[in-house]
Order: structure tokens, then C-alpha cells, then sequence
């Protein structure tokens, strides 16, 4: 468990770009606060208020997405930028251990992003507290941080193996931003595009987070919870294997240090 | 003597495509084979491209063999990889592979709990590890404002962490200081007292002759050459090496000394009045007449012949 800690706190503090007071102060609180103030705006402007609340938890879900997978992508593309990552390979560290450690603490960044756009959203669009499930609203926002933080590491894995993190941030945090209902609801594209979305983690339990917001019982939104759940350990998975097999790769073809050399 | 390094027939092809999608192939090693015995040092020598780091790659388990077989304290460096991991220490030359944001101390923290030391075990190894590398006092300092000889040291502490019993040396001493290559190259006699077997590449010669029980010559992936640094100077090297001490002479005389037949190398260092000059010569040249009438009979005060260094040698074997 201490290994697990030093691996967790370490590879943060050594990787994460933003972990400095202009950084975390811009990435984490500056960043989410004006996303919902242009999203709110921009909503006011060409629609109505009425519609504005319904889309900012999105938004606010949104935020908690983009610093996870910027924290992880960006983590993985510098350690191996700064050639860490095959002194990694060289130790019989449990690759697994390792892997998880990574993430733990962007998993608090991403819920305090997400709190930062809620009270932006309170603050600016008047959101409505009155309704809330808290115990449901919480237990989705976790599920769906968790499943961010899933996407997140595939992600990173991706982003490691092009030595690119921010095209792949890019471009994931805009398909997230319209396949999961974020701010467009799902049901307005076509069917495959819908059962694409389905198949995104944040898609159910951002529905299940809306709903429990809106006062609706554990119960109305178990199977959403749940379906959120299983996406996140599958991506978790899928991410997990892909490090694995990267590092086999990498380690066949000699490519790991070779754009360097 | 039990061997601890096994490499059999090993061949490294690197593929690569241009933009246009055509297949290039590069054989870095090609058909490479050689032992180390338990508790020497092994030097690796080569130019530039011809496979050292490659090799040590592969030992070290960061690259698979294309083809052949090598085997660390008798492991399978494929099959058997994470066997080989916990028991051996990479340092690997230049400042790439730390962490700048952490400290010194946190880098080896790091690499302690990747290592599955624990905290106890840890903290003071890393202690005695840092002082052993003089980087005690700014062990709290963040990696990014040391030096790139703090760097280098702090490398060497990182392989050295976990005590292991063979290491992987590539250019330890690039980047330090005289004083700090000094440093470790009086450390690295005591690591082979304790049994450790050491693989080194280097560049520079006097370190490989000094530090080395063994030494491999590779070029272009294949060994050229490999016995001890004495058998590598009196067998393999390709020349014969005279050394003339005489007065200053006339200003072209090395020059003309340069062009006899079956003379290689000239090279003068004046000393005041007095001047030291070496003659690199295929063996067997006869040369004593030609030069002591270039040099002038009574300017001469000494001439010998001696074994070549192993620079001379290497320099000899590798054209």
C-alpha cells in the first residue's frame, strides 16, 4: 500500500503539467467557471434560461472530463518525453499497480472541476438545489468521475503510444461534448449514433445524474448507475491491456527511444 | 566461472518506413556472441551506431532480440524478463529519464516503490545511496535545477538502489566532471570486490583499460575483437608503436617521417627543447634507418618500442 501511495503522489507531482499555482489555479477552478459562463451566455443569448439549467450539469460534467484526460494524456506523453517511462519497463514494478496509481489523483481534480461548474452554474444561471437526490447526485457524479477517469487512461495510452496528448484531448473532449448528451440530448441523432453514444462512458450517468438532480430515488436510476459502472471497468480494462501490450510493443520494435536517439 | 551474461547469435534488425511507405531495415547487431563471467567488468567498446547500446538494451530487457538468445545470471532476457528485472540496474548515460519536478530524493523514491522496496528498506538505502553518489545536501532539490553532473550521479544512484547483482553500465562518466568521473570510477572497483558484474560501454579508453578484466570490440553489430585489454593490445591491434625522445629537430621532420612506408601515425609533443615523437607503424615496418637519419643521429636520446594503448588499438582494429 505504501508503494502504491509513493507511485500515486509521485507520478502527479512529477507528470502533471498543471501542478503549479498559475497552473491548478487556471486549469481547475478558472477553466470550468468559464465554460459555464460562455455555455450560459451563449444558451441565454440564441435560446432560454429554462434550457441553460437543463445543459449545465453537462457542462460542468464536461470540465470534470477534460482536466481527468488532459491530467492522464498529458502524465504518460511526458514520461516518456523525459524517457522515464522505459527505466519503468526495466523494473518488475506490478504494471497494474502502477497503471492505477497514476490516476488517483486526478480523480479529486476532476470533482473539484465539477463543483466549480456547478457553483458557476448556481451563481449565474440560478441552478435549483431544491430537488436534488444529494445521496443519488453524488453517487452518480463518483460513477461518472470514474468513468472518466476509464476513458481518461485509454486515452493516455493512446496519447502515449503518438507522443500526442493534446490532438487526442482535443479531439475526445469534443465527441464526448456532443455524443453523451452533454449539452445536445442524445435522442435528436440517429439511432447508431445514439447506440454509439450508449457505448461512451458519462452518457448514462450523466442521464442518471440529471435525473437524481432533479429528485428522481436511487432506484429510478439504478440500471443507469450500473450501466455507467460496467462501461468504466471495461475501459479501465481495455486501458490496462493496451499498457500492457504497448510496452510488448514497444519493446519488439524498438521504438520507444528511438525518435530521440 | 559461472557466466552471468550469455549472448548467443544475437541479431537486432530495426524496421522503419520513409513517408512514402518503403521498408528500411537496419541490422544493429548482427550475429553478436559473448560471455561474462561473474564479478568483473566487462567493457563493450565500439564507434558510434555499432550496437553497444543495442546490447545493453537487450540485457537490460527494454528490447527483444530479433533473432538468438542472451541470458542475464542464466534468464532468458524474453522469456523470462521479469526475473531478470528485480536482480539487475540500468544507468544509462545522459540526462534523459528523471523527473525534474521531484527532487532527487523523490526520484529514488519513486524508483525504490517501483522496485518493491519497502518505506524502511527505502529511506535508508536511498540515504546511504546519496551520500555514496555526493548528492547528500541537494537530495531536496528539484531534479531540474541540478546539473547535468548531479544528473548523471543521480542515475548512477537509481541503479545502484537496489544493490543488484549485475549492471548495465552505457557512458556512465558522459557529462561528469573530471573529479566526479574519477568518483566513479573508483567506485566501481569496490562494487566488484562484492561480486557485482558490471557491463560497461564507454568512449573513453583510458576507463575501459583501467576499470575492465575483459573487453569486447564491436563494429556494425558484430565482435571484432575480445580478450583482456593486454590480449586486445598485443593480438588484435593491427600496428606496432615506437616512442623517439630527441632534441628539436628541423620543422617537416615529422612530416617525413609521416610518409616512410608502413608508417601510419605521426604524432610530436614538444617539450621546451626536448620532443616526444610516436610512430604508429604496421608491424614489421622497417623504419629505425630511415628515421634516425630524418632525426638526426645525435638529436635522438631515446627510442623504443612499446605495446600500443588500448585508444592505439582499438583506433587500429576498428578502421
Amino acid at each position: 500500500m505504501y508503494n502504491f501511495w509513493v507511485q500515486s503522489k509521485l507520478t502527479y507531482k512529477g507528470l502533471f503539467f498543471w501542478l503549479n499555482w498559475q497552473g491548478y489555479t487556471s486549469a481547475v477552478f478558472l477553466q470550468p467557471f468559464a465554460t459555464v459562463i460562455m455555455f450560459a451566455v451563449l444558451g441565454r443569448y440564441t435560446s432560454n434560461p429554462d434550457l441553460v439549467r437543463s445543459y449545465i450539469l453537462g457542462i460542468a460534467v464536461s470540465s470534470l472530463t477534460f482536466i481527468i484526460i488532459a491530467g492522464l494524456t498529458q502524465g504518460y506523453t511526458r514520461e516518456r518525453s523525459l524517457g522515464g517511462t522505459q527505466f519503468l519497463f526495466v523494473t518488475p514494478a506490478s504494471r497494474l499497480t502502477n497503471f492505477i496509481a497514476r490516476s488517483v489523483f486526478h480523480f479529486p481534480n476532476g470533482l473539484i472541476c465539477f463543483a466549480v461548474g456547478i457553483l458557476a452554474g448556481w451563481l449565474i444561471v440560478g441552478m435549483d438545489f431544491g430537488a436534488v437526490n444529494w445521496l443519488g447526485f453524488v453517487l452518480t457524479t463518483l460513477v461518472v468521475c470514474f468513468s472518466a477517469t476509464a476513458l481518461a487512461q485509454v486515452l493516455g495510452i493512446m496519447s502515449v503510444a503518438t507522443r500526442d496528448w493534446v490532438s487526442i484531448g482535443g479531439v475526445s473532449s469534443g465527441v464526448l461534448l456532443i455524443l453523451t448528451g452533454m449539452i445536445i440530448p442524445l435522442n435528436v441523432f440517429p439511432t447508431v449514433i445514439q447506440e454509439i453514444g450508449k457505448l461512451l462512458p458519462i452518457t448514462s450517468g450523466l442521464a442518471a445524474m440529471r435525473s437524481t438532480f432533479n429528485g428522481a430515488t436511487l432506484g429510478d436510476v439504478y440500471g443507469d448507475i450500473v450501466r455507467e459502472l460496467i462501461t468504466g471497468i471495461v475501459y479501465f480494462a481495455i486501458a490496462y491491456f493496451a499498457f500492457i501490450y504497448f510496452e510488448h510493443r514497444v519493446k519488439r520494435t524498438g521504438t520507444l527511444e528511438r525518435d530521440i536517439q | 566461472m559461472e557466466k552471468i551474461v550469455e549472448c548467443k547469435d544475437v541479431v537486432r534488425v530495426f524496421t522503419s518506413r520513409t513517408f512514402l511507405g518503403k521498408k528500411q531495415e537496419t541490422r544493429a547487431l548482427d550475429g553478436l556472441s559473448f560471455t561474462i563471467p561473474q564479478g568483473i567488468v566487462f567493457g563493450l567498446l565500439g564507434p558510434n551506431g555499432s550496437g553497444k547500446t543495442t546490447t545493453i538494451r537487450i540485457l537490460a530487457t527494454l528490447l527483444t532480440p530479433t533473432s538468438g538468445q542472451a541470458k542475464v545470471l542464466g534468464y532468458d532476457v524474453v522469456k523470462e524478463a521479469s526475473k531478470v528485472r528485480g536482480r539487475i540496474g540500468l544507468i544509462l548515460g545522459g540526462e534523459r529519464g528523471l523527473y525534474g519536478r521531484l527532487t532527487g530524493e523523490e526520484n529514488l523514491k519513486y524508483f525504490a516503490a517501483l522496485n518493491h522496496l519497502n518505506r524502511e528498506a527505502a529511506n535508508k538505502r536511498i540515504k546511504e545511496i546519496l551520500e555514496l553518489v555526493n548528492l547528500a545536501q541537494d537530495s531536496k532539490r528539484n531534479v531540474e535545477q541540478y546539473s547535468r553532473g548531479m544528473r548523471q550521479r543521480l542515475h548512477i544512484a537509481r541503479g545502484l538502489l537496489t544493490d543488484p547483482e549485475v549492471l548495465f553500465m552505457d557512458e556512465p562518466t558522459i557529462g561528469l566532471d573530471p573529479a566526479g568521473a574519477q568518483e566513479l570510477r573508483q567506485l566501481i572497483p569496490s562494487l566488484v570486490k562484492r561480486g557485482k558484474t558490471i557491463l560497461l560501454t564507454t568512449h573513453y579508453m583510458s576507463e575501459a583499460d583501467e576499470l575492465s578484466q575483459q573487453v569486447a570490440i564491436i563494429s556494425r553489430g558484430k565482435l571484432i575483437a575480445t580478450g583482456t585489454p593486454s590480449v586486445i593490445k598485443r593480438s588484435f591491434a593491427k600496428i606496432t608503436v615506437c616512442e623517439v625522445i630527441c632534441r628539436q629537430t628541423q620543422t617537416n621532420a615529422v612530416d617525413a617521417v609521416q610518409v616512410l612506408p608502413g608508417i601510419q601515425r605521426v604524432t610530436a609533443i614538444a617539450d621546451g627543447p626536448i620532443q616526444r615523437i610516436t610512430i604508429q607503424m604496421k608491424p614489421g615496418t622497417e623504419f629505425k634507418a630511415k628515421v634516425t637519419e630524418i632525426l638526426g643521429k645525435s638529436n635522438i636520446e631515446s627510442l623504443v618500442m612499446r605495446d600500443p594503448t588500448l585508444e592505439e588499438a582499438y583506433l587500429s582494429i576498428i578502421k
